[in-house]
């Protein structure tokens, strides 16, 4: 809110602010369960691993910039390209779209003060960060993870694998996965109860439709991960035979239970771009988007439809054809979804009057690279392709173009886009609009080469080729291109990091948005609201009615909520006044109970399995005394 | 019958039918095509056919249901219920279809592979 | 418990926060058993012999009896349930207790049988073994959990009730309702191939 209007509207904010108040300094952030902090906390560390995730690229990159290179040797490779991979996927671009985007804007865009769960929000925090710095010890004791970031058996299994490396990346992504899960359940709760009353689902903004189908994503692709991660490390450490053949196991049951769990995690991946993506579009067209409904629908069906597509990643295992085609059926049925979301997209800017900002300019590169890797992705839904290219560069092609080009892209575009909302600053523009050039075009110099590369038969993860395959120079092209990239992803670092100190102080909303984040100050006060507000379209902040309604029911004292530290929470579907929540603060206990589960997983990986127990004791003594604090009804 | 029964329906039968058929089909094939499910014999054919019929029929009727619930909510504004059984039976109008069409793609590839040929 | 708690309950047209989270904390575990018993079946049609290695399926009649008893330890938990939100401590705890002594006693006969079979095959002999102890284990871990909290609860309770604890009685509730279908399910797949 920008103005105050009477002396019983300031007094009511006044109060807000004495009860919201975050407690300050170091204590303040470790204790903190206020979204918009614990979103700062994952920003900020899923950007720390991006760094690392891009250092471990560039230097593959640099091994295979000329044949025979001598840089990194086999072992070196084969942890480089491993740990680039799951930092990536599970220390970047989940926790960056989830942990800071999510958690940061939805309970703004739904008009709550809070996640349903603040200290389980802390929670997940904590333990990403400590499965984090699990993953990576072993990475700086020279023991990190060298199997493939899907890490197949027999090549995980002790006997050939018999260092800790293995047991990094297992115990480390079972760490990592409650962290997602604790996440998915938070999201799910504060987007069915907490929205404000009167946003009934066809009112919801379509960046909570696209969490709430990673959400349930996340629900239901974790514990075939988590099962086949348990039965690896009970393989390797205590001689079990899950999948060892001599002793009625089978190998091809990890490929199974991972890729149950890895189709999914891939739309887990994107999705989340696919609701900045429309967010931004609105915003920087002037226009509502077009075909509303089906774009929602469009999105929980490409999470619904992709847990039955996970054997197109095992075409060439030998399965009978007639197992085969059902996962070919829903490959190909799965292109629909993303292609109604690509003319929903286009349809809107071609009908707006847009405005290339630089959001909208890494929207547009977005939709770019996710049209030419939708494209290759859909030729491997045919069998016969799939059999030709898979573990080919083709791939790698593939899986770059959808994950970075598709879901980092929006993630950049969302960075300049929230910015000003965030900080209180504007960014500047023109060094904004460099960085987009030099992404998009290192993006296309690096990935797109691959593609020809594969066709041509280089085989991925090789530590080397030789001469004379004819690969050599599109290989050096690839590394010039991750170069420039890299120069693009650090200008954009550069402008983001001046620009929050010196950039031109903005209001509440520099532009024009129609959601829900740009009713508040820029950055939003603890409260998030003064009043919740009145919701009556999609559209709710273009509602001009409703925005200067809400002044008045500040006045009048009406959904304010400042006795205490409340929230409203209201009906599923329809969003009715349901009850009044009371939230609680800053609590010590989610960092503590992040400290003993790593203690657990610390001793699981030395063999220690007493020790662990113990600390598995301290978990629910923390948990216990967790809940001795009780948030009651007012 | 009410929009909402019809608008649900038509929101979660064809996606339900899928899911069943998929795991029907799939999981015949992987008994029959494995040494130890083989001595059971299951007639691959057969129960693909049941199960792409059926699920065919559901998606069908799932398509139909939304429709009726659009027509009956045509004059609704944006406000629940009736707007989001709305937005709703819209959702429907075009799942239906998708999942129509991936039940017949599977059955229909089912039918005509040869029974337990590795690929 | 006071009266702005009992309207708070009686008046909340949705499900409170907590059970919505324990739903979707029930969801992602029955995915799990969901995978672990999916994995049990895919081993077991890669053999024509099963189990492996000429071990000894398991006799029926004492587990399908223990889980039976432990299904009826439902209906105890689900009065509670409802007692805790008609005010009534001293019912709901009494009805606690009296599923706890079930569930209690359903794990202790469970593993009893569970070292018995260890010392007939270990899940190092081979991948049934491997998958049998694992789910089994699997299953008791979690049934160790629900007595856990169900303890919890009694110590909360003693000092009265709050919404705060009435929700909670509620989801451990939902929590034994898992637990104890699981089990069927478990229990189920451990005897496919005696049954």
């Amino acid at each position: 809110m920008a103005t105050v209007a009477s002396p019983e509207a300031a007094r009511r904010v006044q109060r807000l602010e004495r009860v919201w108040r975050e407690r300050p300094g170091l204590l303040g952030w470790l204790t903190t369960c206020d979204h918009k902090r614990i979103g700062i906390l994952y920003l900020f560390t899923s950007l720390a691993f991006f760094a690392a995730g891009g250092v471990e690229a560039l230097l593959v990159r640099t091994q295979l910039i000329r044949p025979d290179n001598g840089l990194l040797g086999p072992e070196k490779f084969d942890q480089m390209m491993t740990t680039h991979g799951v930092t990536m996927i599970f220390l970047f671009v989940i926790p960056i779209s989830i942990g800071a985007f999510g958690n940061y804007l939805v309970p703004l865009m739904i008009g709550s003060r809070d996640m349903a769960f603040p200290r389980m929000n802390a929670l997940s925090y904590w333990l990403f960060l400590a499965s984090g710095i699990f993953i990576y010890t072993g990475l700086f004791l020279g023991h990190g993870p060298n199997a493939g970031w899907f890490d197949y058996v027999p090549l995980g299994s002790k006997q050939y694998d018999p260092g800790p490396n293995v047991d990094f990346y297992a115990l480390g992504l079972i760490f990592n996965g409650v962290s997602s899960t604790a996440a998915a359940i938070n999201f799910i709760v504060t987007i069915f109860k907490l929205r404000a009353p009167g946003m009934s689902l066809n009112r919801m903004p379509l960046f909570c439709y696209a969490f709430l189908a990673v959400s349930f994503a996340l629900i239901f692709a974790l514990p075939p991960l988590n099962v086949a991660l348990g039965f690896l490390e009970l393989d390797r450490r205590l001689g079990f035979h899950f999948f060892d053949v001599a002793h009625g196991g089978d190998a091809l049951m990890w490929q199974h239970l991972f890729w149950i769990f890895g189709h999914p995690e891939v739309y887990i991946i994107i999705l989340p771009a696919f609701g900045i993506a429309t967010s931004i579009i609105p915003t920087f067209t002037r226009r509502k988007m077009v075909a509303f409904p089906l774009v929602a629908l469009a999105e929980i069906l490409v999470a619904f439809i992709g847990f039955g597509v996970w054997v197109h990643h095992m075409f060439a295992t030998g399965l009978s054809s007639i197992t085969l085609v059902y996962f070919a059926a829903a490959s190909l049925i799965i292109v629909v979804p993303s292609g109604i979301q690509l003319f929903a997209w286009i349809t809107t800017l071609n009908t707006g009057r847009p405005e290339f900002k630089t959001p909208l300019l890494f929207i547009c590169g977005f939709i770019i690279f996710f049209l030419l890797g939708g494209l290759s992705g859909v030729m491997f839904a045919a069998i016969p392709f799939d059999q030709q290219l898979t573990d080919t560069y083709f791939v790698v092609a593939h899986f770059h173009f959808v994950i970075f080009g598709a879901a980092v892209f929006p993630i950049l575009g969302g960075l300049y886009y929230w910015f000003p909302k965030v900080t209180g600053r504007m960014y500047h523009e023109r060094t904004g609009q460099l960085s987009f050039w030099l992404a998009f075009t290192g993006t296309a110099l690096t990935f797109f080469p691959m593609h020809i590369v594969g066709l041509l038969g280089m085989p991925r993860r090789v530590y080397t080729y030789p001469g004379g395959m004819g690969w050599s120079d599109y290989n050096l092209l690839e590394s010039i291109g991750a170069y420039v990239l890299a120069s693009g992803l650090f200008l954009i670092v550069a402008n983001l990091l001046v620009s929050a100190f010196r950039g031109v102080r903005v209001g509440p909303d520099p532009w024009g948005g129609a959601t829900l984040e740009w009713a508040t100050s820029s950055p939003p006060p603890d409260y998030n609201f003064p009043v919740i507000p009145k919701v009556t379209s999609a559209y709710a902040m273009w509602d001009r009615e409703d925005r200067e309604e809400d002044a008045r029911k500040l006045t009048r004292g009406d959904l304010v909520l400042e006795r205490g530290h409340e929230t409203p929470a209201s009906t599923v579907l329809d969003a009715d006044w349901d009850e009044i929540l009371e939230m609680p603060s800053d609590s010590p206990w989610p960092i503590t109970l992040a400290a003993a589960a790593a203690g657990v997983f610390a001793f699981l990986l030395l063999g220690h399995w007493l020790v662990a127990g113990v600390f598995g004791g301290l978990c629910l003594a923390v948990l216990a005394a967790w809940h001795r604090q009780e948030p009651q009804l007012a | 019958m009410s929009e909402r029964v019809l608008v649900w329906f038509g929101v979660l039968g064809p996606p339900a039918a899928w899911v069943t058929q998929f795991l029907l089909g799939y999981g015949v094939t992987q008994a029959q095509c494995n040494p130890s499910g083989a001595r059971w014999g299951v007639p691959i054919h057969t129960w693909t056919i049941a199960a792409t019929a059926a699920g065919a029929a559901v998606a069908v009727l799932g398509w139909l249901a939304a429709g009726a619930a659009f027509r009956a909510t045509r004059d609704a504004s944006s406000a629940p219920p009736r707007g989001r059984v709305h937005f709703l039976s819209v959702v429907a109008l075009t799942t239906s279809p998708l999942f129509l069409l991936v039940i017949v793609w599977s059955g229909v590839g089912a039918l005509v592979l040869q029974e337990c040929h590795q690929a | 418990m006071t009266d702005t708690t009992r309207t708070a309950a009686a008046s909340r047209r949705s499900l409170p926060n907590g059970v919505w989270g324990i739903a979707l904390f029930i969801a992602t575990e029955a995915t799990l058993f969901g995978s672990l018993i999916a994995s049990y079946f895919y081993l077991r049609f890669k053999h024509a012999g099963w189990p492996l290695g000429g071990i000894e399926p398991p006799k029926p009649a004492l587990p399908l009896a223990i889980t039976g008893a432990l299904v009826l330890a439902i209906v105890p938990m689900f009065l509670a349930s409802a007692a805790a939100r008609r005010g009534s401590v001293g019912a709901t705890a009494r009805f606690v207790i009296t599923a706890l002594v079930v569930q209690a006693g359903y794990l202790v006969v469970q593993i009893v049988l569970f070292a018995d079979d260890l010392s007939k095959f270990k899940p190092t002999t081979n991948a049934y073994g491997s998958v049998y102890f694992t789910l089994l284990g699997v299953d008791h871990f979690h049934v160790l959990i629900g007595i856990l909290l169900s303890l919890w609860l009694l110590s909360r309770l003693a000092t009265g009730l709050t919404n705060y604890r009435v929700v909670a009685t509620r989801v451990i509730s939902w929590y034994w309702y898992f637990a104890s279908t699981v089990a069927v399910a478990v229990t189920l797949t451990q005897l496919s191939s005696s049954l």
